[in-house]
């Protein structure tokens, strides 16, 4: 065969190779992705399971504050109802403004702040957020990645073809929330 | 044509310039490990030190659980949590796979005591144990000056409970201290997002996200050019070396013959005090 023939073929095979790799690297990063998001709603669900224990003894000493348990039931349906990422991540976070609101309310009862179960639910409280907190940077640290492979030539050509996101979700937090963060102290 | 191509690449280097500095001032040097007792603002005596020596060893001896101490002088600009993840990310404490390890922090300038319990170890060292452990022996010692005698205590306490040992636990809470709010966590993960997305490491841009907080304007505007700068930098698939050193990659291990921890990791559980 000419030499033009086997050029053709030696280009022919380093694309199909090139392409290959460029299919199997989004691969990786696509179920890393997926992976820590895994976690994340782990962890979202950690804090779920501790709500109601959490409203029910703040209840038990301050029982007409009822607006903000109404919030907090809110918030905790509309995350039993969300299915996509980003209805996740709005949940979420509604779930920790309406958190923080009640433990800003639970800071008005002193025997309530004394009581043993009260403080041992709110270090678990504030683990569960740590954990969630951890998840969610882990997360994003691998969004991060995928988003950047999958934005850089020469993959950002093939993404779509090869049936890929183009950009995944980050876990943003609401801009409200960041600016109104309040500096608790006990 | 040609000259507005050179104008751009002018800008770029600005965009550079502004980043390296940004990223010196903001880079968070985490310290590396010279053995599972870390002493980095000269609080322990040497008989402590000792102790604490022989009851990590022995709590390494008997469980394989790896218990590190690390006392440094400030966090800053990181939340004393965050820092504590990270640190505890870097060092790997615990052994692989079993991810038993356990990190107790002070950070002595923001007044705050950590506990980052790893994975393994979060059901035996749950985050209500971890609190209630700092507020029977650490906060009411740190709170008289006695920092040595409250780590050593805690420590103590830790491992017994490792152990699977029953321990004293206060009956009630020595006062409430500084306890770390959702709300802190809130500003965190913003500080973390930005970093994320503005590439290499969380921690430089977390730097200066955190000055933002810590004193306004100037700051403001050094993190604002700084996200455009990692922007720019992002699309252009540049690998910015000085991004890599913000969390001492490649630092390793520390030196005189330690040879580091196990390689655990941990999640972000435990409990944390103010003192």
């Amino acid at each position: 065969m000419s030499r033009t023939a086997w050029i053709i073929i030696g280009v022919i095979v380093l694309l199909v190779l090139g392409t290959i790799g460029m299919y199997n690297g989004l691969v990786g990063l696509d179920q890393g992705v997926k992976q820590s998001w895994a976690q994340v709603e782990n962890m979202l669900q950690r804090r779920y399971d501790l709500i109601p224990n959490l409203v029910s003894t703040v209840k038990g000493y301050a029982k007409h504050e009822r607006e903000i348990f109404t919030q907090v039931a809110e918030a905790r349906s509309k995350l039993a109802g969300a299915t996509t990422v980003n209805q996740k991540v709005e949940a979420s976070n509604a779930m920790e403004s309406a958190l923080g609101r009640l433990l800003a309310i639970a800071e008005n009862y002193p025997q309530l702040q004394a009581s043993k179960n009260f403080i041992a639910l709110q270090d678990e409280l504030t683990g569960t957020e740590n954990r969630l907190a951890v998840s969610r940077m882990r997360y994003n640290e691998m969004v991060q990645k995928y988003n950047t492979r999958a934005k850089t030539i020469p993959t950002v050509l093939f993404v779509r073809i090869f049936g890929f996101d183009t950009e995944k979700p980050f876990f943003k937090v609401a801009s409200e929330t960041v600016k109104e963060v309040p500096k608790v102290e006990f | 044509m040609r000259y507005s191509f050179v104008r751009s690449i002018g800008k770029i280097l600005v965009f550079i310039s502004i980043c390296l500095l940004s990223a010196a001032i903001a880079e968070v040097k985490f310290p590396s490990p010279s053995g599972f007792v870390n002493d980095y603002a000269k609080v322990l005596s040497a008989q402590q030190k000792r102790e604490l020596d022989s009851v990590v060893a022995g709590l390494k001896k008997k469980t394989g659980a790896e218990l590190a101490i690390a006392i440094v002088k400030s966090v800053a600009p990181l939340d004393s949590k965050l820092y504590a993840v990270k640190l505890f990310e870097k060092w790997g404490i615990g052994e692989k796979g079993k991810d038993n390890g356990v990190l107790l922090l002070l950070a002595m300038e923001e007044k705050r005591v950590e506990v980052e319990v790893g994975y393994g170890l979060e059901g035996l060292l749950t985050d209500a144990m971890a609190g209630r452990i700092l507020d029977t022996y650490a906060v009411p010692n740190f709170k008289k000056g006695e920092f040595g005698v409250g780590i050593v205590e805690t420590a103590r306490a830790i491992s017994k409970v490792i152990g699977g040992e029953e321990i004293p636990l206060a009956a009630t809470p020595a006062g409430k201290g500084k306890e770390a709010s959702p709300f802190f966590l809130v500003v965190i993960i913003a500080v973390i997002i930005l970093g994320v997305i503005l590439k290499r490491p969380a921690s430089i841009f977390a730097g200066i996200f955190g000055a933002i907080w810590g004193a306004a304007a100037a700051g403001i505007v050094g993190a604002v050019l700084g996200a455009l700068a990692g922007f720019v930098f992002g699309f252009w698939g540049l690998r910015f070396g000085a991004g890599g050193r913000g969390i001492g990659r490649g630092r390793g291990i520390g030196g005189g013959g330690f040879g580091g921890f196990g390689g655990g990791r941990s999640g972000g559980g435990g409990a944390g005090r103010g003192w």
